[in-house]
């Protein structure tokens, strides 16, 4: 018998079609950690809605998740055709698979926008440094000096897509490795415990143009390079925290989502602690000069309020499936209307 | 000259370097990514200026910039970007500077597929854009023709001061075929009149699309229009194959009148007098040809990789002169020689009724294929 999650539900009903990427391809691991988040968290997959631009990462909503509802936007626009959906339900949890590409050249401007006005979504950058879908062109985030047979050497500085996430004010940001699944997993289920947009920058090869292990997106690189932030534990339900036997108090922390789910961080290299922008913003710039790919949960600010909550919106119905009763005004309000005007 | 045997995007990219494009500015997308990456190797080599932008949008203003400079410069791309670079080319047009953009069509609308397709065609011939103006449009058959456009198309947006795109459909820019490239033109040329660069020594130059004033908006507009009706007067072409004696005319252009042309020949083999007429320039439309071919003919057949879109403008050229058939395949798919042969028997045996409406026929025959 497979084993079933709280829903009764197996992991086969959170799969989707059998991937068309490359073998080897860093996305194809990042889908299946998004499903095993989403089984593990036990949500319904119906309760789940995916989004997308274009490019192979963002081929994504297809092979996972296939019970929950998918859209696949124009290139770049995720982040506003994201927007527009979740404002027709909100009780929905939106999962957005971007690409670097994507996000960062043309949708640059729909990315920060979307983080400023803080709409919750897990927005994933499958971060390859390379086009992938068109065969292998530079991108915002190529390395300075990376070679493509066809292109030449990159001559420009490339994007940090966590800092332009800092600097937009994102209230989650981490950085994580498609070569670390598990830890991609645990950034996902508190990404979507999050009451804002949750910015994930997955470094994500591209094993057909960008794999060279000179690359910083490169699997060699990534695995030689990878230096942790912190371990993690995601706790759904504060109650059964439990510091299994390799955290001891004193070396963790603990920081609490806005919905009451806890996220346990135990020191790896030094205390660091996530809800500190300073801190943040200078462990980027350390792991830059130090030529390093520093992953975890760079920032977080649990408590700032989120696009719906500054337009006071109801969470407990869909706006879509709101009765006219509650759509109308009430009769004094009219009657305070009409009184105003005529 | 040599023959090289070449890819249509690679052959496009070459030929615009050989004719002295100093800029290129664009975006990957196939299937033109190809003519992008030929131009990122390329011109640097030629000591000239070749960037990658972070969007389409983005390139068509880097055009834009340049353009103002009098360089020579150019963008490519496929039917998405020539959506997001509407707005640029506008501006573009109302600034009545020049500009070649390549557009290698794709299936549609939407994010539609990569497959060959001549859908953009409406969207090209209005220049994409708001406003009021009209670009030149050729479109290549092989990809010599392409070849032999590109060569042509900076000439004449510098000569006429507006855009001209070149429109290849995906097969163009992705087959393969033998051509002989033109030498390397002299770059250096006298700077436009109307170009900014520096105004020493002289009165300051103000390129603008802003007339906040309507009479004087309405004197450039009738500017750009005097300027269109020269390129009308002067710059229609065409092709005709085994037209003297034709009793039925096949019209279409591109890869469809490609495609035809086989079909043409096979018909004539089979004893039908019937030849092809190809516009090459989409705008100026080869209107007057078609009337000339419409008081002779017995019917025509026009094909397009569309729903019909240049058959509204042979319609209002043939003035009900004369029965019209349609064929079309749409979305990315190509017709057959075959197919069109077929359509040329159908329309030989049993000519339709000038009163038939070709677009309806059309589609009822392909409700039941
Ligand atoms: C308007 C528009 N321009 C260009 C394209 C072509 N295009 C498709 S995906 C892509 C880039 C993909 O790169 P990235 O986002 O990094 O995704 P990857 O394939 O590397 O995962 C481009 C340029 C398009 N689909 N639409
Ligand atoms: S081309 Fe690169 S990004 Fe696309 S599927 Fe293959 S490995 Fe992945
Ligand atoms: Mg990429």
């Amino acid at each position: 018998m497979a084993k079933t999650n709280a829903l009764g539900l197996s992991i086969k009903d959170y799969k989707g079609a059998p991937t068309t990427l490359c073998q080897g391809c860093g996305h194809n691991s990042i889908i299946s950690q998004i499903i095993s988040a989403v089984f593990e968290e036990n949500l319904p997959p119906e309760g789940v809605v995916k989004f997308s631009g274009i490019g192979c990462s963002s081929k994504a909503p297809t092979y996972m998740l296939g019970r929950s509802f998918g859209f696949n936007g124009l290139h770049g626009r995720m982040p506003s055709l994201a927007t527009g959906a979740l404002f027709g339900d909100l009780s929905l949890i939106g999962i957005g698979m971007s690409g670097d590409g994507d996000s960062a050249a043309i949708g640059m401007g729909q990315f920060k926008h979307i983080i400023r006005r803080n709409m919750p979504l897990v927005y994933i950058v499958a971060n390859n440094g390379v086009y992938g879908l068109t065969k292998g062109q530079f991108s915002p985030t190529s390395d300075r000096g990376m070679k493509l047979k066809k292109q030449g050497v990159n001559p420009f500085e490339p994007v940090d897509i966590c800092m332009e996430a800092l600097a937009s004010n994102a209230t989650f940001v981490a950085r994580s490795f498609a070569g670390d699944p598990k830890q991609v997993k645990t950034l996902i289920k508190a990404a979507m415990h999050h009451n804002g947009t949750a910015v994930l920058d997955i470094i994500s090869p591209c094993v057909s143009f960008n794999n060279q292990p000179t690359s910083t997106q490169s699997y060699e690189w990534g695995k030689q390079h990878e230096v942790l932030l912190h371990e993690m534990q995601f706790h759904p339900n504060a109650k059964e925290i439990q510091l299994n036997g390799a955290m001891q108090p004193g070396e963790v922390r603990e920081v609490t989502m806005h919905d009451g789910s806890v996220l346990v961080l135990k020191q790896v290299e030094r205390d660091y602690d996530p809800t500190d922008r300073f801190a943040a913003i200078r462990a980027l710039e350390e792991a830059k000069q130090k030529h390093i790919l520093l992953t975890g949960l760079l920032y977080i600010d649990p408590e700032r309020p989120s696009l719906p909550d500054l337009y006071e919106l109801p969470d407990d119905l869909p706006l879509n499936r709101f009765p006219e009763e509650r759509l109308r005004p009430a009769p004094e309000t009219i009657k305070t209307l009409n009184d105003l005007m005529f | 000259m040599t023959r090289e045997l070449l890819k249509g995007n690679v052959a496009m990219a070459e030929a615009a370097i050989r004719a002295g494009v100093d800029a290129y500015f664009g975006y990957p997308i196939t299937p033109q990514s190809e003519l992008l990456e030929w131009m990122s190797k390329r011109m640097p080599e030629e000591g000239r200026a070749f960037l990658q932008a972070e969007s389409e949008v983005a390139a068509i203003n880097m055009v834009y910039g340049a353009a103002c400079t009098g360089a020579r410069v150019m963008t490519s791309t496929s039917g998405p970007g020539i959506s997001l670079m509407a707005e640029g080319i506008s501006y573009i047009a109302g600034t009545e500077v020049p500009a070649v953009i390549v557009d290698v069509m794709r299936g549609g609308p939407g994010l539609g597929n990569i497959a060959p397709s001549q859908g953009d065609y409406r969207q090209v011939i209005h220049g994409a854009g708001h406003g009021d103006f009209f670009p030149l449009v050729l479109a290549p058959a092989s990809v010599q023709e392409a070849v032999d456009l590109i060569s042509e198309a900076f000439d004449l947006a510098e000569k006429y001061r507006t855009v001209v795109f070149v429109v290849a459909d995906g097969s163009i820019g992705q087959m393969m075929e033998p051509v002989t490239l033109p030498p390397m033109r002299e770059r250096k040329r006298a700077r436009p009149e109307w170009a900014v660069g520096g105004a020493k020594g002289r009165a300051p130059r103000r390129l603008t699309s802003l007339y906040l004033k309507p009479e004087v908006e309405e004197r450039v507009n009738l500017r750009i229009l005097r300027r269109w009706r020269e390129a009308e007067a002067h710059e229609v072409r065409y092709r005709g194959y085994h037209l003297d004696d034709a009793a039925y005319v096949v019209i279409g252009f591109g890869t469809a009148g490609r495609v035809a042309l086989s079909a043409v020949r096979a018909a004539r083999s089979e004893g039908i007098r019937v030849g092809l007429f190809r516009p090459v320039s989409l705008r100026p439309f080869p209107t007057q040809a078609i009337r000339q071919l419409a008081s002779q003919a017995k019917a025509f057949l026009v094909v397009e990789m569309n729903g019909g879109q240049m058959l509204e403008d042979v319609q209002a050229a043939a003035q009900g002169q004369v029965p019209i058939r349609f064929y079309g395949r749409m979305g990315g798919m190509v017709p057959f020689p075959d197919e069109v042969l077929a359509e040329i028997k159908a329309l030989a045996a049993a000519p339709p009724s000038p009163a038939d409406d070709p677009r309806g026929r059309w589609l009822a025959q392909m409700a039941q294929a």
